[in-house]
């Protein structure tokens, strides 16, 4: 096989895998797989009542202010 | 005093109490007391593959400052205990620590216990004893040849088992699930699930023979870091940065834009290895486009961690695994830079062939992949050990060991790498004055790697200290000492 | 539908992976295997494909590279490395020892460079008598010493500095084989420009 007939067979690929890709996203949006709601709130996902947004976790390093570890 | 004895009583009631309410805490302990077990021993293992490994890479790096150390005896020869550092770190430390932090975030971002825990245990004991299999026999002098995929058939079989039934518990816990939507570390986690088994069988068929082989082998090299160790590292990011900030991730959109160009880009990066070489200009030319395409899905990933980190430095002051993370964000960035400029030809030209390709896979691995896991080690043990880190001062001394030792590592490499391939391309210098040139470098590097040594083990006794609740008895864990430091109603325990 | 999303989701994953193993190594694979063996390319001897074992063992290939670049392209031509290496000329080669490090020369050609089986044995059993301020290891395993050679031994010509007193060093027979692929490292037969396809080289 050479040059030629290589570079055909790989734009074909390339067309084929793109009209595929293109046809899922337009499938993805018409039936709304990507609602507004998701990629608004995606990414809240990781955070819940009990550890909300606005609570920072981790604070090992946190000096407590009266020498004990148990509270600030 | 009073205080203290309060809050002992409350950890030791509340560590030790059955799981009984539905209130969002106790259902996510009851997750994280699903995989206790399975996440520490891959863990452990993980942890013990990176002291042997950064010990070999140790010897490595000193066999280049002094090349007769050591000499007589075949097993330590240079040409051994190399590919024995890259195994030992990568399908050792990276894939089972990777791994330990991908079936925790599983359990927490699909919301449900961990399934089939039982192939987990299995997983890890197939995939330890593949890499410990595959180490011994490349001291033994045995070798397919390849780098990356150096190790026997039989152990390179029982690596791929391994994954396999560890893939078979995560997807299962993904049926499971009970959250509607997937948050972004699951897609990365989940397209690895189904990524890596057939990237390693295919790689490992042996095959193909000549140049083929050699397009294989890169294809192969530089796909483990795109569908398993990159994917891994982004997990670990995305949901470490805004979980530990309290910060939703910037932008949830380029997030899913930075998965889908990732998929399709850094699958044909491969070649870039092989700049220069003999193969047909196109497939070179292919590699080094997808390599440069590769500063799209980057920067997606970069706005989102560095955006939603900016304005909450101060933070890093406070949380050892928001440092380690961002440090590890922030090399993904570098490094990935980087290797979009180092594929270009004539970037390549100087560089190929150099210490310059050494520094970059570290700063890749390293600065990138393994900081990220070790922030996310010092995140999860608390919560699964029911049990703080005794000493905060190790933490300390680990990030900074591990950060200075890297940093110097990777100036090191790429400037005397620089160096030496400008050299080599002269041709009016005699070969071994690039050589000599690398000299002083290579002592720096082998600075660096002793002092990233030193942090690794003492990041190793620490661990040991909390598996075992050992060291000064801390009595709130982390997550339950901010509660407590918030005042708010819900700092009783239930 | 929560079933069809996964499902496009895992095609979508499996289909990025595919497609670019097809790309890198499936496509030229079918292209490359068409290449004729040079005429001027013999196969491994057994002593050769020995040799070459022992340099996978001792793991050469993590500092010398076997691949010689084009014209124009660092200085290979200028170092009298051979011409540029093109795929046919590793018609033989499983597995590839291409390497990706230069810490040492390349070897593609040493046999034509450096055909002395004598300096070969110097430089192995420590390579810094014959190349000061090399970082080679020396792999004294590939020789034994003993009183007096034997009638078939090789004995390697150490300067007194180095030589063990009363004792000769002679090499082993993985010594020989491994000297006897380096030596036959020779890739300076000519290729024509049908079978040459390597990267900047333009097609006729």
């Amino acid at each position: 096989m050479n040059l030629p007939v290589a570079i055909i067979i790989i734009i074909s690929f390339v067309v084929v895998a793109g009209a595929l890709t293109l046809a899922g996203f337009v499938w993805a949006v018409r039936t709304k797989q990507f609602s507004i709601k998701q990629l608004n709130e995606g990414a809240k996902l990781i955070f819940d009542d009990e550890e909300p947004i606005g609570t920072p976790q981790d604070m090992i390093f946190q000096k407590p202010s009266n020498g004990s570890a148990n509270h600030r | 005093m009073a205080a203290q004895t309060t809050a002992k009583e409350q950890f030791v009631s509340f560590a030790s109490e059955a799981v009984e309410d539905v209130s969002e805490r106790q259902h996510r302990v009851h997750i994280d007391d699903s995989v206790t077990s399975p996440v520490v021993l891959y863990f452990a293992t993980g942890i013990a593959w990176l002291v042997l490994g950064s010990l070999a890479g140790l010897g490595a790096a000193v066999k280049f400052n002094l090349p007769d150390w050591l000499g007589g005896t075949p097993f330590l020869t240079f040409g051994r205990i190399r590919p024995v550092h890259l195994n030992a770190v990568m399908y050792g430390w990276a894939s089972l620590a990777g791994a330990g932090m991908v079936v925790w975030l599983t359990g927490r971002l699909c919301r449900v216990p961990i399934q089939k825990t039982w192939a987990l245990y299995v997983s890890a004991i197939l995939w330890n004893i593949g890499v410990l299999f595959g180490v011994v026999a490349l001291l033994f002098g045995y070798n397919q040849g390849m780098e990356w995929l150096e190790f026997p058939r039989p152990a390179g079989g029982l690596i791929a088992l391994g994954f396999l039934f560890f893939a078979y518990s995560i997807i299962e816990t993904f049926r499971k699930r009970q959250v509607e939507h997937l948050y972004v570390s699951m897609w990365y986690i989940l397209a690895s699930m189904l990524w890596f088994p057939i990237l390693y069988v295919v790689a490992n068929l042996g095959i193909y023979d000549g140049v083929t082989e050699a397009a294989m082998n890169w294809w192969f090299a530089h796909n483990a870091l795109a569908v398993w160790f990159t994917p891994v590292g982004l997990a670990g990011a995305y949901y470490f940065i805004p979980k530990v900030i309290g910060r939703p991730i910037y932008s949830y959109y380029l997030g899913l834009l930075g998965f889908w160009a990732f998929a399709l880009f850094y699958n044909w990066n491969g070649i870039h290895h092989l700049v220069g070489g003999p193969l047909p200009t196109w497939l070179v030319t292919v590699s080094i486009v997808a390599s440069v395409m590769m500063f799209v899905p980057v920067m997606a990933v970069a706005v989102n961690h560095h955006l939603t980190t900016i304005g909450h430095f101060r933070m890093l002051k406070y949380s050892p695994t928001l440092r380690f993370v961002v440090f590890g964000s922030m090399s993904y960035t570098a490094v990935s830079f980087q290797g979009s400029i180092e594929s270009l030809r004539s970037f390549s030209e100087v560089a190929h062939f150099t210490h310059y390709t050494i520094g970059h896979a570290h700063l890749g691995v390293y600065g990138f992949l393994s900081m990220i896991l070790f922030g996310a080690i010092y995140y999860i043990m608390p919560r699964i050990a029911k049990w703080e880190w005794p000493y905060p001062k190790l933490i300390k001394l680990h990030f900074w060991m591990s950060a200075i030792g890297i940093a110097l590592y990777v100036i090191a490499m790429c400037t005397g790498g620089w160096i030496q391939g400008t050299m080599m391309n002269d041709p009016s210098l005699p070969f071994i004055a690039s050589v000599n040139a690398t000299k002083p470098y290579l002592w720096a590097r082998s600075v660096g790697g002793t002092m990233m040594l030193i942090g690794h083990l003492a990041f190793a006794y620490q661990f040991i200290l909390i598996i075992y609740r050992s060291g000064p008895t801390r009595y709130v864990p982390a997550w339950f000492e901010l509660r407590q430091a918030s005042g708010s109603e819900e700092s009783k325990p239930v | 539908m929560m079933f069809i999303r996964s499902f496009i989701f895992f095609l979508g994953v499996l289909a990025a992976l595919v497609l670019g193993w097809a790309g890198l190594v499936g496509l030229p694979n079918i292209m490359i295997s068409e290449v004729k063996p040079p005429k001027g390319l013999e196969r491994y001897t057994y002593e050769q494909a020995y040799g070459r074992s022992i340099y996978i063992r001792e793991g050469c290939l993590y500092c010398h590279s076997q691949q010689v670049r084009p014209v124009g392209f660092g200085a290979d031509q200028e170092r009298f490395w051979g011409r540029p290496s093109v795929p046919a000329d590793y018609v033989y080669d499983k597995p590839h020892l291409l390497g990706t490090m230069r810490t040492g020369p390349d070897l593609f050609n040493i046999g034509a460079r450096q055909s002395s089986e004598e300096w070969h044995m110097i430089h192995l059993y420590n390579p810094r008598i014959v190349s000061p301020g090399s970082v080679m290891p020396p792999f004294p395993w590939l020789f034994e010493e003993k009183i007096t050679a034997g009638p078939d031994d090789k004995v390697v010509a150490l300067p007194d500095s180095v030589a063990p007193k009363g004792k000769v060093v002679v090499v082993t027979p993985e010594g020989r084989a491994l000297i006897a692929y380096l030596i036959g490292l020779n890739h300076t037969y000519p290729v024509s420009q049908v079978s040459a396809s390597n990267d900047s080289t333009k097609k006729k």
